[in-house]
């Protein structure tokens, strides 16, 4: 089991790492994963009104 | 910065000082963040429920207006554009919106119906009385009968893809019941009809849209411009606005929001429509 997570997880890493372009919720941009593994050079968020000042924390600190 | 500027519907901001640019979209004037929380127990209440957008916005970020709509009906859009944005916004393509099948059946219903051809028509429902759950909900049933007599009116002319919005549970409730009954005459009606309270709908858009403002003791949730705003923005081809002015007339001066949204609808519908029920 452990070895099985160890895969999935090396597997998310390489996903994200090759990935052209990634569609995610604010919430889930935060996330160590993705924040450690994808490096944007464009950062686009729709419906921007409903987010709150902190939800901006996690696009501008990027 | 001119008004219709700062008053804008949508804009993007961009950083130069980090590695990836960023662009923000979104319209301060539909629906802010959703924070659970008041003043009693949280004292910084007001500036939670202040969006990261209006925050940006005010600090003086570089700001690109889109003022086109295509969305909407040019009537529709005209609405839209004095209620919450001063005139801002202009028609993609007015004549082609006007050429729609959808739109050329839903101004002939009206012209039939209600003697307007129109795509926007303002019911009046000057005798229509709200009332509260013990939840403190806001139920009208004066307006769950006249939409479900007029969504079953539209469905027989094959015009579909219909919404019902509303501000209250109770009064989402209360369609669906009312809606639900209409099945025997309609079958798979819940293909054409959709219930659902505004809040939950923003982004959405359909083909036509019933816009029901039931409360008529207190402007409550519909007190704020966005939310009207958002309610008033999901339609493509036809819009129905049920409200009691009368009854609106009565708020406090505070509360102008529902005022001056039957001020807007008075100018864009040709005149208002009394009750037909």
């Amino acid at each position: 089991m452990l070895q099985f997570k160890t895969s999935i997880n090396n597997l998310i890493e390489l996903t994200l790492e090759s990935a052209t372009v990634i569609t995610t919720t604010m919430a889930t941009a935060a996330t160590p994963k993705l924040y450690i593994n994808f490096s944007p050079i464009l950062i686009a968020c729709d419906e921007f009104a409903r987010a709150k000042e902190p939800d901006l924390l996690l696009l501008i600190d990027k | 910065m001119s008004l219709p500027e700062l008053r804008n519907q949508t804009y993007c901001y961009s950083s130069t000082n980090e590695a990836a640019a960023r662009i923000f979209v979104g319209d301060i004037y539909q629906l802010p963040p959703v924070v659970i929380s008041n003043n009693e127990v949280n004292p910084f209440f007001a500036q939670t429920q202040l969006s990261a957008q209006a925050r940006i916005q005010k600090s003086g970020a570089p700001i690109i207006t889109f003022r086109r709509h295509f969305r909407s009906v040019p009537q529709i859009m005209e609405l839209i554009s004095q209620f919450a944005y001063h005139g801002a916004l202009f028609s993609h393509d007015a004549e082609a919106f006007a050429r729609r099948p959808q739109a050329q059946a839903i101004a002939d219903f009206n012209q039939n119906h209600f003697g307007i051809r129109a795509h926007v028509v303002y019911f009046n429902m000057t005798n229509s009385t709200s009332g509260f759950t013990p939840s403190r909900s806001c139920n009208n049933d004066d307006h769950v009968k006249h939409s479900t007599n007029l969504v079953k009116q539209l469905i027989e002319q094959n015009i579909t893809d219909i919404a019902i919005l509303v501000g209250y549970e109770a009064q989402n409730r209360a369609y669906i019941s009312a809606i639900s009954k209409l099945a025997a005459d309609i079958p798979k009606i819940w293909n054409h009809v959709q219930i659902d309270k505004i809040d939950k709908s923003q982004g959405a858009e359909f083909n036509v849209v019933i816009a029901d403002f039931s409360n008529t003791k207190a402007p409550g949730f519909m007190a704020k411009l966005p939310r009207a705003n958002a309610i008033i923005s999901r339609a493509i081809n036809g819009l129905y606005v049920l409200m009691n002015s009368s009854a609106i007339r009565n708020f406090r001066r505070t509360h102008l929001t529902p005022e001056l949204l039957v001020g807007s609808l008075q100018l864009s519908s040709q005149g208002s429509k009394e009750s037909v029920l």
